[in-house]
């Protein structure tokens, strides 16, 4: 990817990503802060390491996307973060919730479900693609089990990906994680090439 | 992609995605870490006292559009490893050869996105063109496995989280 192209795929996924937090913040009925925002290109084969390595057990969310591109996109997180936005989303005290059931995994999961459409919506809005996210997938596994889910398809066309790492938190609770928007290279060239020709 | 080489072999090797290693220090221990969907290959020569591992992520280097180096595709990877351990001393009829990986991470994929099976069955049929076998595996299911592969034994041993670990 060129600097310019680098430079405007950050742009939406800023954009993007600051329409999930305040999704996220409707859902909960709280204001979120997003505090930190950087792109970074990274090798595909060393994501792992900014998610606590490859053996760390994590939570992913995972989404396709369908529409004008098809693609993909994973939120990963460490378990106490996970639970902890668990308890947010269901109005629990702070730490009740400590393991993955079927209630957490529901609530994690329509978690997934307003970041992916409102991130998707704002991508939408500004490149004119009609993109749409599927329902999501919630799995309890080894960061690189998750992460294979997506870095298989993008090793197939680059070494490169990607990797939209944003910190937020709550302002009455101390919660606070990553948020980690992986492309697919059909979705990442869909977009850009849209943006460029629309710029143009 | 960066590929660890036979010349410095690494106590306790983790091999990343398309990584491979070939080592005859009996100390040596080469790993593949949270295995999804990826499938990892142990080769070992209990004479010549020399391994190999691979971290393969896809199973045809043909419909490729990246650069095919190192061990990202099965078929370029148990080549590439048979060819090294013999210029390391190592005898192909010699070698214990083990499988560990391609699970299917997403539930009701669809026969284009189930990449563990395919990565499983491209493993199987570059050894078999070979006339390898296979002494041990653990293959498929839908969770994360870690590998080893002791080079001083020619132990391989598999662990999935929160289960006790596997001798192939």
């Amino acid at each position: 990817m060129t600097d310019p192209a680098m430079q405007k795929w950050a742009d939406l996924v800023s954009l993007g990503t600051a329409n999930a937090m305040t999704g996220l913040s409707q859902m909960i009925g709280q204001a979120i802060e997003v505090r930190e925002f950087e792109l970074e290109q990274v090798p595909v084969a060393s994501i792992s390491q900014y998610v606590g390595g490859a053996e760390a057990q994590s939570v992913g969310i995972y989404l396709t996307v369908t529409g004008a591109a098809d693609g993909h996109l994973m939120l990963i997180y460490e378990p106490h973060i996970a639970f902890a936005f668990v308890d947010l989303l269901m109005m629990q005290a702070p730490d009740t919730t400590t393991e993955m059931t079927p209630m957490a995994a529901s609530a994690l999961g329509e978690m997934g479900n307003v970041i992916g459409a409102f991130f998707l919506n704002a991508i939408a809005d500004a490149t004119g693609l009609s993109l749409r996210p599927s329902p999501p997938t919630v799995m309890t596994d080894m960061a690189g089990a998750l992460l294979d889910v997506v870095t298989a398809d993008i090793l197939l066309y680059s070494d490169d990906t990607y990797l939209a790492d944003t910190t937020f938190a709550t302002a009455d609770r101390d919660i606070s994680g990553a948020f980690f928007v992986i492309p697919s290279q059909g979705l990442l060239e869909a977009i850009l090439s849209n943006e460029i020709a629309s710029a143009a | 992609m960066t590929t660890a080489t036979s010349g410095r072999p690494h106590l306790g090797t983790a091999l990343s995605l398309g990584e491979w290693s070939v080592a005859s220090d009996g100390d040596a221990v080469l790993s593949c870490v949270g295995l999804g969907s990826c499938v990892a290959v142990t080769m070992h020569d209990p004479v010549a006292k020399v391994g190999a591992m691979a971290h393969m992520v896809l199973p045809d280097s043909t419909a490729a559009r990246s650069t095919p180096a190192g061990a990202k595709f099965v078929d370029i990877a148990i080549p590439l490893l048979l060819q090294e351990l013999q210029a390391k001393g190592a005898l192909t009829r010699r070698l214990r050869i083990c499988l560990a990986g391609g699970a299917q991470m997403l539930q009701n994929s669809s026969a284009a996105m189930q990449i563990g099976l395919r990565n499983a069955d491209a493993a199987h049929q570059q050894l078999a063109e070979r006339g390898l076998t296979v002494a041990g595996e653990s293959l498929g299911g839908t969770r994360g496995r870690t590998m080893r592969l002791s080079i001083g034994t020619g132990r391989v041993t598999v662990t999935v989280p929160g289960e006790q670990e596997v001798e192939l």
